[in-house]
């Protein structure tokens, strides 16, 4: 009997114990999470910046058509489902009834008419939806897009961060207060409540949201009630605060003060490769830069491990094509086939490339001549952080194969501005990307965005071909077939080699491991958004301690 | 007076067309590095840059006039009320900051002055040479470093809850200190340096002569006439403490004007800068009017016809 009773009480202790670890791993709902961010967003309308973190604020406010899952997948959200015209220039979109606005009022076709109107005339990048011809509401929940041309990638653009639904009579009622004060009325699983201007934004959770994404572990109401975006200019406040216990989690950490997290007791770090290259371009209008020989030893002579290890303090990756891993279109399967057409490291080669040029060191001063001119070119470069000592670092490889070069120091705010509109530069050390490599790609190497962000200026040899190739990416009917080609373009652009890829940066996250739960789901979300790599996922994360 | 609005215009017109000579198109910065010309082109024309330079210039200062001090680019929304919400902060960190100083620095000056040669003299110009010598910022992450990370006896960053209240209060502390410190050191130099030369003078000699106490020499007559230069120094040091709090600003991440203008100035958001430093001005130009009265005040010979 006592036997017995000693196995029944020992039973329950195992259940109690289960039960309550059960309990604690469970996300709990409540509390505030900090944020400490760099920068403020000017304002929250949708339309008004392409900032980051404004899009990681207004992410938590304002809601799309469709949604990328876990997997890059385009998934419907707001939408129900959709129909495409046998022609591809009909779009109609059923929406989901029962969404509203965070003051009741539903959500319907004809909001999405005018907020899409706005976006295409007033939003910064109302170039992506030049596809379109018109936004039709064909009745409450059906909304009707009508293109001008075959566009299949429509529904991804419309996941672009100003492609949120708005409340028109909101934005009219608050009219140049609309993005900077309450109320914003979006959709989503929380509702500004609080800006102080330069201190702080605060979100309170919505607590009727009930229509998360299925893929996710909680479709709503969010966990935390209130999330507050603490603005912290300063690297070491902002690390201070972490550490001290004022801020949960800062993106964005530098690597100078990855010391102090790591010895700090209970905060995470992690590491995400950016959507980012950082590559060296060259002006294919320049002499000797014309001559493809001269351009392939100048990517030979770059070595980009030494450049990770000393400028990025081996905070970052070698990049060995146009394209970086955690873009939406990276060649994943055929990477090595797409990096055999880049120009491998190779300074000995390199020389012989510039000696086949006919570019000789003729007077014995490591400088290579032809026809009594030097090799001299400007290596153009913007200030502050890493850039410098990047700059320095291929100033010296490219010294090695006989290539001088005078680094120009240009701010940061007027540097591809000027590479652009200027185009003095020869070489120029930038970094670029965007989550979609399908609209990156073109950006970059496309000729019609030469004087834009193309500064290569490359529009002979191949790049009729990249363009043709580029072009045919954006309206072949089914992805593999657009990724397949867009392979193909980065194939051309690593031969054209006018942009030489250096670098993968990283993204740096930190937060204190003891106080915030769900981070680790929200990371490992495969296409990590529109922006820049920062989560996102709102839905997720908690509080573990008040 | 009478020259107080022509040179705020002339400052305003100054800064108006500095701003367009300044390399970077604000259209492009918020468009972003992957947007097409015609985006930005179409950006452009919303903000009005695609109009003559000169009638840009006129719609602005019409605006000006009327208080209608343009649009943020940024924002899209008026720039007055922009800076009128930032400015009850820096004006109350610059006030403190500026109190600090004068509180510390003109008593440690008189007593350096009074006691010239001594080890009071010595330790206030070795604390002097010190103030001055130091960086502000480096002051002020020192200060954050000890204060609040280690002691823990003040906040690191922020401004607390509404203004003038115990907890804005206590987040002033450090910010004002890091501000006024340096400033500090400048009054205890220049009050030490000035009141011995007054205390040099005939007047002084006639004064003790006539068995006045040290105490009525030193702060009834000396001090008096040592204040006038002081008073000056404090008209243009104001602006200059605007320029320090930027820094402390950032490092305190303090809600006021000055990192919001420098955020302003990297993305070419002409309104606002020119709105800035049309305040700035008007405020350099009002404090040395008010420290002009202050001379007479000061000095009841000193008169203004």
């Amino acid at each position: 009997m006592k036997q017995r009773s000693m196995k029944v009480l020992g039973l329950l202790a195992i259940w109690l114990l289960a039960a309550g670890i059960m309990a604690l791993a469970q996300p709990r709902s409540g509390g505030r999470l900090v944020w400490g961010l760099y920068e403020e967003p000017p304002t929250l309308d949708p339309v008004g910046s392409t900032l980051a973190v404004q899009h990681m604020i207004n992410d938590h406010i304002f809601e799309h058509l469709c949604v990328f899952d876990n997997e890059g997948r385009l998934q419907p959200h707001l939408a129900e489902s959709w129909t495409v015209s046998p022609d591809g220039l009909i779009w109609d979109v059923k929406l989901k009834k029962g969404i509203t606005f965070h003051n009741g009022k539903p959500v319907t076709a004809a909001d999405w008419v005018y907020s899409l109107n706005r976006t295409r005339e007033i939003g910064p990048r109302s170039g992506f939806y030049e596809p379109v011809d018109e936004y039709i509401a064909l009745d409450d929940y059906t909304l009707r897009i009508k293109l001008k041309r075959p566009f299949p990638r429509i529904l991804e653009i419309l996941t672009l961060p100003d492609a949120y639904v708005v409340d028109k009579e909101t934005v009219e009622t608050m009219g140049d207060r609309f993005g900077v004060e309450p109320p914003l009325n979006g959709t989503g699983p929380y509702e500004l409540k609080e800006w102080v201007r330069g201190e702080y934004i605060l979100l309170e959770r919505v607590d009727t949201y009930n229509h998360g994404p299925k893929w996710r572990t909680n479709q709503g109401p969010a966990y935390v009630q209130e999330v507050q975006f603490r603005i912290l200019h300063e690297d070491s406040t902002r690390m201070f605060e972490l550490i001290q216990g004022d801020v949960d989690i800062t993106p964005f950490v530098p690597f100078s003060l990855y010391h102090l997290a790591e010895k700090a007791p209970n905060i995470e770090l992690v590491e995400r490769v950016r959507n980012m290259t950082y590559h060296l371009a060259m002006n294919a209008k320049h002499e000797p830069l014309n001559d493809p020989m001269v351009r392939w030893a100048i990517a030979m002579a770059i070595d980009r491990e030494p450049i990770v290890k000393v400028a990025l303090k081996g905070h970052g990756q070698p990049a060995y094509i146009l394209c970086s891993p955690s873009q939406l279109g990276f060649p994943h399967d055929s990477y090595e086939e797409v990096k055999a057409y880049y120009p491998p490291t190779d300074p000995e080669r390199a020389r012989m490339y510039l000696k086949a040029a006919g570019w000789e060191d003729v007077d014995g001063d490591g400088v290579l001549e032809k026809d009594g001119k030097e090799l001299r070119l400007s290596l153009w470069a913007q200030t502050g952080a890493e850039w410098p000592l990047m700059a320095q670092i291929i100033q010296d490889q490219l010294a090695k194969v006989g290539i001088a070069t005078e680094i120009i120091s240009i701010e940061t705010g007027t540097f591809y501005g000027a590479l652009a509109k200027q185009g003095k530069h020869d070489l120029a050390l930038g970094m670029s990307g965007y989550p979609f490599a399908l609209d990156f790609e073109p950006f970059q190497h496309h000729t019609r965005s030469i004087g834009g962000s193309n500064y290569s200026f490359y529009d002979y040899e191949l790049a009729p071909t990249i363009d043709r190739l580029l072009d045919i990416a954006q309206v072949l009917p089914t992805e593999d077939e657009r990724y397949g080609a867009l392979a193909e373009a980065l194939k051309f652009i690593g031969m054209a080699s006018v942009y030489v890829p250096i670098a993968w940066p990283v993204y740096p996250l930190a937060w204190k491991k003891d106080r915030v739960g769900g981070v680790d789901q929200v990371i490992k979300h495969a296409f990590q958004t529109q922006v820049d790599s920062i989560p996102l996922d709102c839905l997720e994360y908690y509080i573990k301690k008040k | 007076m009478f020259w107080a609005f022509p040179t705020i215009f002339i400052i305003a017109t100054i800064v108006f067309f500095l701003m367009r000579v300044v390399p970077g198109d604000p259209a492009l910065l918020i468009a972003g590095p992957f947007a097409t010309p015609e985006q930005v082109e179409k950006l452009r024309v919303q903000f009005g840059l695609d109009r003559p330079l000169i009638h840009q210039y006129a719609a602005w200062l019409w605006g000006l006039i009327r208080g209608d001090w343009g649009k943020s680019f940024q924002t899209r929304s008026p720039v007055l009320p922009l800076l009128a919400e930032r400015f009850p902060k820096t004006l109350q960190l610059t006030a403190v900051g500026l109190l600090i100083s004068l509180a510390m620095g003109i008593p440690l000056g008189i007593m350096a002055a009074t006691r010239t040669h001594t080890a009071v003299d010595y330790i206030s110009t070795a604390i002097a040479v010190f103030g001055i010598s130091m960086p502000m910022f480096w002051l002020a992450l020192v200060l954050q470093l000890i204060f609040s990370v280690i002691l823990g006896w003040f906040p690191l960053s922020g401004s607390g809850k509404g203004l003038w209240t115990p907890d804005n209060l206590w987040h002033l502390v450090l910010p004002a200190f890091s501000l006024g410190l340096p400033y500090a050191a400048q009054y205890l130099r220049f009050t030490r340096s000035t009141l011995l030369e007054v205390l040099g003078q005939d007047y002084i000699k006639v004064a003790r002569s006539k068995g006045l106490s040290e105490r009525r020499v030193v702060y009834l007559h000396a001090l008096r006439n040592a204040l006038i230069p002081i008073v000056t120094l404090l008209g243009l040091r104001l602006p200059w403490m605007i320029g320090g709090a930027v820094v402390i600003e950032t490092i305190y991440a303090w809600p006021g004007m000055g990192s919001f203008v420098v955020r302003a100035i990297y993305n070419r958001d002409f309104h606002v800068v020119e709105g800035f430093m049309v305040f700035l001005a008007a405020l350099v130009v009002f404090t040395n009017i008010a420290v002009d009265l202050l001379y007479a005040l000061i000095n009841p010979t000193i008169r203004y016809d």
